[in-house]
């Protein structure tokens, strides 16, 4: 986030020096393709999408595949038609969005793909997140309660999201791959079952392990929804304090709960970066500063020690 | 109880078959939970018990609403998206300063919106004669969409007063099992015992000898949608109450999810046939082996395999048992 920043401000005075020799140039006009506007993330990109257009006066046109590629690529279609400059494009598949990219490659216009990137087609750069890097801050999250518990060995129910889904993999290796490499592999177990990134669902896998077994040091999840939902089934079994819980995304009800003490963390992904990062990136392009071919946006680690710098970030993007 | 019960007058060795036919679902429940408990000391507590019918309790109260429309030959895919418009505006009120009426609207308004949604669907199916499948798929997608477009976060911080209904207990029974054996009490009630719900079957059996014999076949088919809707608000409290938060992505694919319970159970989607305590075993058979399994380590994509090969072989069974009887 601060490496980003730092690089779009010195861009933002680059653009300030080539907008003053050039004088008065054209808004710029930028599409933005989402992926599904009905997950609150994406919501909140969309939001801070909405508030970079607002502080860059540039002229954005919005579209929502709905997780339907056939969608996506009628919608970029038509907002190349309506004659956008820049593509601002967020992947709702892997290898099915690459038509969408290609059609905006054939009329010439630059794509910059923000937090999903499709396997294919021309761009001119990636601002998103390593979804492993998720996964490691929770590793990193474990192998501190590790030390901070004094325990030989750790036992905990992990919730994964959507058998087979590429965020969910990666989460997963990127847990198991850190404590690989912190040798605390044999020193933590999991108990693992999908519960699909909902909360219903995790509330009631939560409540049959429970049930069976109440001795668990810690519970994991691969997004906020899934360790809110268990959070519940704590809270009823009186287990509060006594069962550790982090998830994954820093959803304001999430950051709520570790002021509060119930939950021990989450990893913030930043939709503020990413979203607003789509945006900066079409604007800078127009203005025809040399991107890289990816911004790395990293995951931060959220406690109750840095939690308030995060509820500024959540209070801007995820409203309605 | 339908048609074909009435000119096929059972032959000697059929008695057998046909207590099979009826019960073989209860047999495959007890065959179920006996595997279970043999596997797992704490599936056999009487706790593990109480939680099997709780997180039944939605889908249940869901499925029995379902039942209704199945048996008039009809469906209602729109379920899910309906319990999360209702889910989101109780989840509103229960946010609010905890005065009479905002505790009042926050009980009362899910079930009026369940109803209301549910008469929508029924009116456009009874009055415009569309096909209900048709139709409860457009309402699926326009009550999402119209809950997303309207608040796509979570509502959260909801009054503890809340709780009670989706997490308080009443002599050790929890209030969502009490509610749930209330519902399917009355439905069973309404349905075998009233004239309403000899119609309900006559309609679903045969719609053209139905109209013939003076019923008001457009009355029935808008009440069993409404019947459906009302039970989704009722589930919807359940449900928003047991997780102490609203989603406007709540409830997707329980269409799916009831319809499995209420065809488990025997019911059959040409119409005329199907009962409320079959439904409720149908469901109390995906909710024991959800929790086995869950108990069990067993992976979710496994257990999904699992229900799709039982609602199969319980169509099937239930088929073959029929036409040898024929």
């Amino acid at each position: 986030m601060a490496k980003l920043q730092s690089l779009m401000i010195g861009a933002i005075g680059v653009t300030a020096i080539s907008i003053g020799s050039a004088g008065a140039q054209e808004k710029a006009s930028i599409g933005i393709s989402y992926q599904n506007l009905a997950f609150p993330y994406v919501a909140a990109l969309q939001k801070a999408a909405q508030n970079a257009c607002k502080a860059l006066n540039a002229d954005c046109i919005e579209a929502d595949a709905v997780n339907d590629t056939n969608k996506e690529l009628n919608n970029v279609q038509s907002m190349l038609s309506k004659g956008i400059k820049c593509l601002a494009f967020e992947a709702a598949s892997l290898d099915a969005s690459v038509a969408s990219i290609q059609a905006a490659n054939k009329k010439g216009v630059p794509v910059v793909q923000f937090n999903g990137k499709a396997s294919g087609g021309d761009y001119v750069t990636f601002i998103g997140s390593e979804q492993s890097d998720s996964g490691a801050k929770l590793g990193q999250y474990l192998a501190h309660l590790y030390k901070q518990l004094g325990k030989d060995k750790l036992r905990g129910i992990y919730l994964r999201g959507v058998a087979g889904q590429i965020t969910d993999i990666a989460r997963n290796d990127g847990v198991k791959n850190f404590l690989q490499s912190a040798g605390l592999a044999d020193k933590i177990s999991f108990t693992e079952q999908y519960a699909d990134y909902d909360r219903g669902k995790a509330q009631s896998v939560t409540e049959s392990l429970l049930t069976k077994d109440k001795n668990y040091d810690f519970i994991v999840a691969n997004n906020d929804d899934m360790i809110l939902g268990a959070l519940q089934v704590v809270r009823q079994f009186n287990l509060t304090g006594k069962i550790h819980m982090s998830g994954v995304d820093g959803l304001p009800e999430a950051l709520a709960d570790i002021k509060k003490g119930d939950l021990d963390a989450t990893v913030f992904q930043d939709p503020e970066g990413q979203g607003g990062g789509g945006v900066w990136g079409c604007y800078l392009t127009l203005r025809g500063v040399k991107l890289p071919k990816q911004l790395l946006i990293p995951f931060s680690l959220v406690t109750k020690d840095n939690v308030d710098d995060f509820v500024a970030i959540a209070d801007r993007v995820y409203v309605k | 109880m339908t048609s074909d019960a009435m000119n096929a007058p059972p032959k000697p060795a059929i008695p057998a078959i046909m207590a099979l036919r009826d019960y073989g679902i209860y047999l495959a429940l007890v065959a179920l939970v006996a595997y279970f408990s043999m596997s797992i000391p704490e599936f056999r507590t009487w706790d593990n018990g109480l939680l099997i019918l709780l997180q039944v309790s939605v889908i249940g109260v869901i499925a029995v609403g379902m039942t209704f429309t199945i048996i008039t030959a009809g469906i209602d895919l729109s379920v899910g998206s309906l319990l999360a418009v209702a889910g989101i505006v109780s989840g509103l009120f229960a946010q609010k300063e905890p005065t009479a009426l905002n505790m009042a609207i926050a009980f009362a308004a899910p079930i009026g919106i369940g109803l209301l949604g549910g008469a929508l669907n029924g009116a456009i199916i009874a009055i415009a004669g569309v096909n209900p499948l048709i139709v409860t798929l457009g309402t699926l997608t326009a009550f999402r969409g119209f809950v997303v477009w309207y608040r796509v976060n979570p509502i959260y911080n909801l009054r503890s007063y809340y709780q009670v209904v989706g997490q308080g207990a009443i002599a050790g029974l929890p209030i969502p099992v009490i509610i749930l054996v209330a519902v399917a009490t009355l439905a069973w009630i309404s349905l075998s015992f009233t004239r309403f719900g000899r119609y309900v079957y006559a309609v679903g059996g045969n719609r053209e000898a139905a109209r013939a014999a003076g019923i008001n076949v457009p009355l029935i088919i808008f009440s069993v949608y409404a019947i459906s809707g009302l039970c989704v608000g009722v589930a919807a409290l359940i449900f928003t109450s047991r997780l102490m938060a609203a989603q406007a992505i709540a409830g997707q694919g329980f269409e799916l999810q009831a319809i499995a319970a209420a065809v488990i159970g025997g019911a059959s989607l040409f119409g005329g046939r199907g009962s409320i305590s079959n439904t409720l075993v149908g469901a109390v058979i995906m909710g024991v082996l959800f929790n086995g399994f869950v108990m069990l380590d067993v992976p979710q994509p496994i257990q999904q395999m699992f229900v799709g090969v039982i609602i199969i072989v319980a169509v099937w069974v239930d088929g073959m048992l029929r036409k040898r009887r024929g």
